[in-house]
């Protein structure tokens, strides 16, 4: 063990135990949360698979945005997908043996990851020169900000300053199994990996809040006509 | 701000208590995109981003963070207090019309969202502002948020011809705003239930009470069980099933809170009044046989179409007309544009109101149309008042106003 391994590792840990008290602490916060009828009596029934199904092809292909916005949601869409994809490849990095159908995706994966540079270079390009939004939110641009920078470390670490990804693995995988190692001495992969730590500890509530409210939403669509017209 | 009340902060106390488990995740999942405001009435006429839906969430988020979250449990923390101020001043701002939801990118219902928020300011003695905080004692004292006298309730308007029986399955309620300030709406409505040749019922006037919406939307609970159980068990009373109204405001707390606040189903349906029109002329109960060489467009109310899903009733009244040709907004339905007038934010932003209400004539008289169509009382009134001293002019009739023309010029 190595003085650098150990500080990185800490980093490590203490980035996935913040992450991991925010959500214990949110859920906790919503267990106790009162249970109100809010929403009104009106609100239809629980039994509705068609339109969890409908929601379902809401979430994978984020509807609602594309209902109000097809550029946006170009680039909104492909951002996401390939953001799955990329995270999918790199579990090669964490996984020891290798599932075969994970060596299988890295070329998709690897095809995913530059055109997540891209999506997210047109996203903040969209709304700050061509669609010129009237709000932006600074929380929403650290976070593109922060995905952008780990993005383009990444590719420069494929395509220009590659980087040992054998001592990656090893170190990786070292920091999960607590057989602490040698970090790569690559400073690119060192701040690739900070800056994902850092996303990690602002991960948007939104990644698991808006599934459910886009759900709620299509029931509630679907139920609208029920309101009035229940006969 | 004029209206707005000193904060007198309690920050300990959690600013989650008014909400549903599904609301909270609601706040969550506002993605801050900003999406929803290029439909926000309110951003359209004062371009304030400040005072937008996702800010207003932001701000709410923060207020949580603040009391709730584990850092303030630690470690204590304090709430902003300029940052409380603009939330009251946001969220009171709202017309509470709903469109932001409609077009939210994670479906967040703002149309419930924000009554709620708004409860818990009321909780917290920072709400409501100005004209709003008299709603109650209005209410308590003379039945109406207006402060009218219940005997002016249905005197200046009910026609002497159409007669109501003590009894009856089908009842039939005016609502505050069109028996005080949209009188030919109501007037109309009887009329055209009298054509129909339905017997229905009427509570008096010192007894059809204020429905509750308008200290719902303003976030002041605390009389609503009360004013609910009176006027649902007086309805029961009079052997009621079916209960007609034609404000999408009354309708809408009927349908979706009474039973809430009734603590049970209630006794009888609840029916807007185009429903039961559309439903008399496909059964052939009510003939339109004059003709109108008109071209009309008909203004979906937020409470109706987007509130409790009437869109197409009020459209087939019209397209029943012989010689009408039927335009539509370009938002229309459940995606229509706000009046102005909801969420009582006009009693205290009226400057608003009347830019939003010009905003609906302005495209009104854009695509040609003879007559605007409104169905809610408080379109009527408003958008009425921003005709006055206005360069665009057009015809604003209630659709049943519309239909008692018809009727009474056979």
């Amino acid at each position: 063990m190595t003085y650098s391994g150990l500080i990185l590792a800490l980093i490590v840990y203490a980035a996935y135990a913040a992450l991991f008290f925010r959500l214990l602490w949110r859920i906790l916060f919503l267990l106790k949360a009162s249970n109100l009828l809010n929403t009104g009596y009106g609100r239809p029934a629980r039994a509705f698979v068609r339109a969890d199904v409908k929601s379902l092809s809401d979430i994978i292909f984020l509807t609602r945005l594309l209902k109000v916005n097809e550029w946006l949601w170009l680039g909104e869409w492909l951002f996401h997908i390939t953001f799955l994809m990329v995270m999918i490849r790199h579990l090669r990095y964490f996984i020891e043996p290798v599932p075969d159908w994970i060596m299988d995706f890295q070329t998709a994966g690897i095809g995913a990851s530059y055109v997540f540079l891209l999506a997210l270079v047109y996203i903040m390009a969209f709304k700050l020169f061509i669609e010129k939004k009237k709000y932006l939110s600074s929380y929403n641009f650290f976070l593109l900000t922060l995905l952008f920078l780990i993005a383009a470390s990444g590719f420069l670490m494929k395509n220009f300053l590659r980087t040992d990804i054998v001592n990656v693995k090893a170190f990786t995988t070292g920091v999960f199994s607590f057989k602490i190692l040698e970090p790569p001495g690559s400073m690119l992969f060192l701040f690739h990996l900070i800056m994902s730590l850092i996303f990690l500890i602002f991960l948007p509530a939104h990644i698991f809040a808006a599934p459910l409210t886009i759900i709620d939403a299509r029931r509630r669509d679907e139920g609208l006509e029920k309101v009035l017209h229940e006969d | 701000m004029k209206g707005l009340k000193r904060c007198s902060m309690k920050i300990k106390k959690p600013f989650s208590n008014e909400l549903a488990p599904m609301q909270l995740i609601e706040l969550d999942a506002c993605t801050q995109c900003g999406e929803c405001l290029e439909y926000c009435p309110v951003q359209e006429v004062t371009g304030n981003t400040a005072i937008s839906p996702p800010e207003k969430i932001r701000m709410f988020r923060e207020f949580i963070r603040a009391t709730e979250g584990l850092k303030a449990r630690l470690f204590g923390s304090e709430i902003d207090d300029k940052l409380l101020q603009d939330f009251v001043k946001a969220v009171y701002e709202c017309t509470t019309c709903g469109a932001c939801g409609q077009a939210c990118t994670v479906g967040i219902f703002t149309q419930r969202l924000w009554p709620f928020l708004r409860k818990e300011m009321v909780r917290r003695g920072l709400g409501p502002i100005g004209a709003q905080a008299e709603m109650p004692e209005a209410v308590r004292n003379t039945g109406n948020p207006y402060d009218k006298p219940a005997e002016e309730r249905f005197k200046p308007w009910f026609p002497e011809v159409v007669k109501i029986s003590e009894k009856a399955e089908i009842a039939y309620y005016a609502g505050c705003t069109g028996a005080y300030e949209a009188q030919p709406m109501v007037k109309g409505d009887v009329i055209v239930l009298n054509a129909i040749g339905v017997e229905f019922t009427m509570l008096p006037p010192d007894e059809e009470a204020c429905c509750g919406f308008p200290l719902f939307i303003t976030g002041q609970h605390d009389m609503l069980e009360g004013l609910v159980k009176r006027l649902v068990d007086a309805y029961a009373g009079r052997g009621v099933k079916t209960l007609l109204c034609s404000c999408p405001c009354c309708v809408n707390i009927m349908a979706r809170d009474w039973p809430v606040f009734y603590g049970r189903e209630l006794p009888f349906r609840i029916r807007h009044i185009t429903q039961f029109v559309s439903d008399a002329i496909k059964n052939r109960k009510l003939a339109i046989k004059k003709e109108l060489r008109e071209r009309l467009i008909y203004h979906d109310p937020c409470y109706l179409s987007r509130g409790v899903g009437i869109t197409e009733e009020p459209r087939m009244v019209l397209e029943s007309i012989s010689g009408v040709k039927l335009l539509e907004f370009d938002r229309n339905r459940a995606n229509s544009r706000c009046c102005g007038s909801g969420g009582a934010a006009r009693k205290v932003f009226h400057e608003n109101a009347i830019a939003m209400a010009r905003l609906t004539i302005d495209e009104a008289v854009v695509k040609k149309a003879d007559r605007l169509i409104l169905s809610c009382p408080a379109c009527y009134a408003k958008v009425n008042e921003a005709m006055t001293g206005y360069d665009k002019q057009i015809r604003i009739t209630d659709i049943m106003e519309l239909i008692a023309e018809l009727i009474e010029g056979k």
